[in-house]
């Protein structure tokens, strides 16, 4: 090795451009999407033909009259809420997982949902909206506020493990998570004490997840809410693609890290917060997207993860929401222990493959 | 007062425990690297080359003074323009989670592009040129989680190359990696001082990597005193003894060696010639004997070291034996001795 070979070295093609993830599993995931989609539309109780189901899309007549009404008014809106809470819930989880450093984050393990179940039983409480109404039929205002008192319910939790984060490894901020969240719930209970039988009926009606009793006026709340999020994830990308080297490296490169680490955690808190506000508490689909995307896409750019948890997101959330609803004979499945079953084994492979040993630094 | 790249004006460095106390490592540090130097900051374990890198970088605030980067007081650079013209290299381990080499690479970009992180040809240039420097391009593809220790350094180097700063600081790159992977490691870094007119600072306790690398020396000793200088100018001035003298260790001149400092034992005279009687010399003197060239009349034993296929011949008083392994010479010598002492 001489010193004076100083000559620019000649660069390969491959150098300057890597390559990319390529369009073929973004056609195959957006395909599986579309494909559970219309399957949700179409199979339940009584199962509909596509060809119905694209007419009734399109506004067209369906050969069997209230097949329009079991399509647009009950399975539409059910599916388009799987859709978003879905794909905001694995955008969250990804944010999670990058900000912490921990592979084990997930929204409803770091107690994020039930903290803003806690927000929302506050909000109940306080502004006595509830009435004797089920949570369809609230007005805009009230609907408002519970997707902004779970959100705030949220984001005392995230400051909590924020605080903590620095302090403890990936395994113990799991744990503290899940059991600040149980201590939320038991807050819950505290507070339903206090409320009159018809508001605590309608709040037990969700405290298990699900997308059935979300109608258009919160869904276009939602979808408001979830839309805000994803923006300021965009906005996130090179932050969070920064955070992967560490503290300390993403300070020498410029990164504001505390800065951006606190609004990463703020726009989890939002989208985790509006989706608990009205699906009640969903699990694991914000561990199993971002983990499933790294496969899936053999990359960690927060470019290409971002929306690749929003799909997966997505499709999973519809198609476990599609299997609770097929004609089971004798059992009444739940969403939540649907998604158990592929997330509980997936979360004790990643215990067992090392993951938690991780330092969450 | 001419700037250097990097001049540490006045610096105290340490850690504030509270508002009122303070642990100081070292107090007014002036010292001055110049552009496009390769400068070796080298001390004993312990003695806070970290601490006094981190404060370089940024990383962590002085207790006193200033660090001038050209002529511009660190503190009041922003960040963006900080990291523009300093790239680091940290001992820490970095956790990638499935980022490839050429991804992790062109991180060094953040502070030159926009919101998006999208990269220009510009910045994919920098990237290939980066990697091509470090001798990395063949597994650019690669995942860095599944890289050996010194190409995951070497990339490491890389990533701080493309973020194309006037300045480089490395804490420690050559720890942990064996001989032949440090000496590459350093002629690297060399080599790009030299050629690219980079300043480069970097850490290490391995002293003789130091010694045949570094244009200049930061020497800093337990007690946070710092000498700077070439170094032999710093070998031939004793400061290198100096820092080095603790814990039984004696840095040598003459050998340019570290050697145990343990009292030295007696007189063993070494005949013959040539790099077996180099290694005879070598074998007495790891087992604490002394040992005369000339073979003088004070010895207490004399070793002939003869032939191409050496084989020695040990006298000892009245005792004469041949041994054809330095192994069996020696511990023949030690019985002789010891029935000599009963």
């Amino acid at each position: 090795m001489s010193e004076q070979s100083s000559s620019a070295p000649a660069l390969e093609p491959e150098t300057l451009q890597p390559r990319g993830v390529g369009t073929l599993p973004w056609v195959l995931l957006l395909g599986a999407v579309v494909l559970v989609l219309l399957l949700e539309l179409a199979l339940g109780v009584v199962w509909i033909p596509l060809r119905d189901v694209f007419s009734l899309l399109l506004g067209l007549e369906s050969s069997v009259d209230r097949w329009h009404r079991i399509v647009l008014d009950f399975r539409l809106p059910r599916a388009l809420t799987a859709l978003i809470a879905g794909s905001a819930l694995g955008v969250c989880g990804l944010l999670l997982q990058t900000t912490f450093r921990n592979p084990l984050a997930d929204p409803w393990f770091f107690g994020l949902v039930h903290s803003a179940r806690l927000g929302v039983a506050l909000f109940v409480v306080i502004s006595g909206s509830f009435g004797s109404t089920v949570l369809a039929s609230l007005g805009l205002l009230s609907n408002l506020g519970l997707a902004i008192s779970a959100g705030l319910g949220a984001l005392a939790m995230t400051s909590v493990l924020l605080l903590l984060a620095p302090r403890v490894g990936a395994v113990t901020l799991l744990l503290s998570g899940l059991m600040l969240g149980q201590t939320a719930s038991g807050l819950i209970s505290v507070v339903m004490h206090f409320t009159t039988e018809a508001q605590s009926r309608a709040f037990t009606q969700w405290n298990d997840g699900t997308f059935v009793h979300v109608g258009f006026s919160q869904l276009g709340i939602l979808v408001a809410i979830v839309a805000l999020g994803f923006a300021c994830s965009v906005l996130l990308a090179k932050p969070l693609n920064i955070l992967l080297l560490g503290e300390n490296y993403a300070r020498t490169l410029g990164l504001a890290v505390e800065r951006s680490r606190r609004a990463t955690v703020a726009v989890a808190a939002v989208l985790a917060g509006a989706v608990t506000a009205f699906c009640g508490p969903v699990a694991f689909l914000g561990i199993l997207a971002p983990h499933l995307a790294r496969v899936l896409f053999r990359s960690a750019d927060h470019r290409v993860l971002l929306p690749a948890c929003a799909l997966l997101g997505a499709g999973l959330a519809t198609l476990a929401d599609l299997i609770v609803h097929l004609p089971w004979s004798r059992h009444f499945l739940h969403l939540n222990a649907m998604l158990g079953l592929v997330g509980g084994p997936t979360v004790v492979l990643l215990l067992l493959r090392g993951y938690g040993s991780r330092e969450a630094s | 007062m001419s700037t250097g790249a990097i001049t540490l004006d006045g610096l105290a460095i340490g850690y504030r425990l509270s508002r009122r106390r303070e642990k100081r490592i070292a107090s007014d540090l002036r010292l001055r690297v110049d552009e496009g130097q390769f400068t070796v900051l080298l001390g004993p374990n312990g003695a806070g080359k970290s601490t006094l890198l981190r404060t370089v970088c940024g990383l962590q605030d002085p207790l006193e003074g200033r660090v001038l980067l050209s002529g511009r007081d660190l503190a009041s650079l922003p960040a963006r323009e900080r990291a523009r013209s300093l790239g680091v290299v940290l001992t820490e381990r970095v956790d990638t989670w499935g980022l490839t080499v050429w991804d992790l690479v062109a991180l060094g970009r953040a502070p030159h592009t926009r919101w998006s992180g999208r990269l220009t040809e510009q910045d994919r240039t920098a990237v290939a040129t980066a990697l091509a420097e470090t001798d990395t391009e063949d597994f650019a593809g690669r995942k860095v989680s599944e890289l050996s220790d010194g190409e995951k350094q070497r990339v490491l180097v890389a990533r701080a190359l493309a973020q194309e700063p006037a300045v480089l600081v490395l804490d420690e790159v050559t720890a942990f990696l064996d001989l032949a992977r440090r000496v590459e490691i350093m002629q690297l870094l060399r080599r790009l001082a030299h050629t690219s007119g980079k300043t480069l600072l970097l850490s290490t306790h391995d002293l003789d990597l130091a010694l045949r690398t570094a244009d200049r020396l930061w020497l800093i000793d337990r007690r946070g005193e710092v000498y700077e200088g070439c170094p032999e100018d710093l070998v031939l001035a004793g400061s290198l003894a100096e820092v080095f003298r603790y814990e039984g260790l004696e840095y040598d001149p003459a050998s340019g060696r570290v050697e145990l400092n343990q009292p030295l034992g007696e007189r063993v005279g070494v005949v013959g010639s040539g790099v077996p009687a180099l290694w005879t010399q070598h074998a007495l003197e790891r087992l604490g004997f002394r040992v005369d060239r000339e073979g003088g009349d004070a010895v207490v034993a004399l070793v002939e070291v003869e032939g191409e296929e050496p084989y020695w011949r040990l006298h000892c008083r009245d005792h004469e034996s041949c041994h054809s392994t330095l192994e069996d010479l020696t511990r023949e010598l030690g019985s002789q001795l010891q029935t000599a002492v009963a």
